[in-house]
């Protein structure tokens, strides 16, 4: 027999092993996996109970995983045989790579989670409170999505006073976390001057391919970083994104986003009406209470003569007490009627519109009303507030 | 761009100043120009809040970055642009 060189020998055998079997697709655990080697590529074992082959994994086939590859991972692995001669070795180069079980979209999402929610992402503890009447909403999704229109229809319809400004970023395909990151990056950065009081982060609904940019680490870190609250509005109802556990809430849609972030107009006007009945109300009880208190104090002066510093004080009450009387009955009348009307009612409601009907408030430098004589001194300064200006005087 | 001054108070701070004005005075205890300077106080903040209620309907913005200058120009729903020349 004639005697061939190892060379030949192995290009023989490379020739028919790479030949034999082309594409093959194998199922097995990964094992002695150290993760990627300085150059980017992997190479680590396919292995089960019975046997083991060399796996290769090359840098770009690597770079399109959107899950982590570990020691143990059940997988299959499309690829082809390699022999290579200068080592007398042969192992399996792999195009793809799906983990078995769950797909790979799956995997990847699961691995983010545990990671994230290890590092406590996602604790309670740390969501920013929501304001309740912001006036000022920025949106950070695409500018010709359907979320936009949406969102800026709700706000609308619940609130024309509701300010929006929209941060245009790409949500989907390539670059699309890392634009959406940045756009919650740049609000933060410039909010001083923006002053915005919560930001929509979202889009429509599509597929977990479509949404998945809501899923990467980018926008995660992003949402979690940021010093505005972050409404996340990903997809559907069913939908739920990294990016929706971080946020400090999750709204089941962009138009869920916007019912929730934007306060109803009718409910803000709502609660000045009540204030402004509560303040009425609270001054009457405060006048009715010091009413009492003088009575008490009256009778038991009676025996004791002059009343006149009594009957000064209940004087002063007199007044208060019928101006808050007219001012409920304004607020009453008025509880009915439209916003547009109420700044300038305020004035009315106010016990200094008892000066409209004469009378006047004395003060001396610091403010404090003058009830009695004996607060003011010779040549001290006074103010005296009348309807219209006031009055300088010196006391003589 | 159109800022939001700042000392534009907001809706939210000026309805929390007047429940404070209101806790005091419901409290019924305050002496009377005590009770009435809260009621002044609360009447201030109250028209302060009418006034934001009482602004013209806001339009919506499109915010664009460009070298870390922000500039805002009205942004309409129907609009077919391309994302990039929004850039």
């Amino acid at each position: 027999m004639d005697a061939i060189t190892v060379t030949d020998l192995s290009n023989k055998l490379k020739r028919s092993i790479e030949g034999a079997f082309g594409n093959v697709a194998v199922t097995g655990e990964l094992g002695n996996y150290r993760g990627p080697h300085h150059s980017g590529h992997v190479y680590c074992n396919l292995k089960d109970s019975g046997a083991q082959i060399k796996l290769i994994i090359w840098r770009g086939t690597l770079q399109k995983l959107r899950f982590e590859l570990k020691d143990g991972l059940e997988v299959t692995i499309v690829g082809k045989l390699d022999v290579y001669t200068k080592r007398g070795e042969y192992s399996l180069v792999a195009t793809s790579i799906e983990p078995r079980g769950l797909g790979g979209l799956q995997l990847a999402f699961q691995q983010m989670y545990e990671r994230l929610q290890a590092e406590g992402l996602f604790e309670d503890e740390r969501k920013r409170e929501l304001p309740r009447y912001p006036q000022r909403i920025a949106v950070v999704t695409s500018p010709t999505g359907a979320a936009i229109a949406d969102i800026i229809t709700t706000a609308k319809r619940r609130n024309r006073l509701v300010e929006i400004l929209v941060w245009p970023a790409k949500v989907q395909g390539e670059g699309a976390a890392e634009e959406v990151a940045h756009a919650i990056e740049r609000l933060n950065a410039l909010n001083d001057q923006l002053n915005i009081d919560v930001m929509i982060v979202g889009r429509g609904g599509g597929s977990l391919e479509d949404l998945w940019a809501f899923n990467e680490e980018p926008v995660a870190r992003a949402i979690y970083e940021s010093k505005i609250p972050v409404v996340s509005a990903v997809g559907h109802e069913v939908d739920t994104t990294i990016a929706d556990l971080v946020a400090d809430l999750r709204a089941p849609t962009p138009t869920a986003a916007a019912e929730i972030v934007v306060p109803e107009l009718a409910g803000m006007i709502e609660v000045v009406h009540e204030q402004k009945l509560r303040l009425g109300r609270g001054l009457r009880h405060t006048v009715e209470l010091w009413t009492e208190r003088l009575e008490t104090l009256k009778s038991r002066m009676a025996a004791m003569g002059p009343l006149n510093q009594v009957r000064r004080e209940q004087q002063r009450l007199d007044y208060l007490w019928e101006n808050t009387q007219r001012a409920m009955q304004h607020q009453l009348a008025n509880a009915r009627e439209l916003v547009a009307a109420q700044g300038q009612r305020l004035n009315a409601l106010s016990p200094l519109a008892v000066l409209q009907r004469g009378y006047s408030i004395t003060r001396n430098a610091s403010g404090e009303v003058i009830k009695e004589a004996e607060q003011v001194k010779p040549g001290q300064e006074l103010v005296t507030k009348l309807a219209k200006g006031e009055l300088r005087s010196k006391a003589v | 761009m159109s800022k939001k001054p700042k000392d534009e108070a907001r809706f939210e701070d000026l309805v929390a100043q007047v429940e404070q004005a209101l806790q005091q005075l419901e409290g019924g205890e305050l002496p009377l120009e005590e009770a009435l300077k809260r009621y002044e106080d609360g009447v201030a903040s109250l028209r302060r809040a009418y006034e934001i209620l009482k602004k013209a309907e806001k339009k919506v913005q499109l915010l664009t970055e460009r070298d870390g200058e922000v500039s805002e120009k009205p942004f309409e729903v129907e609009g077919e642009e391309d994302p990039k020349k929004l850039f």
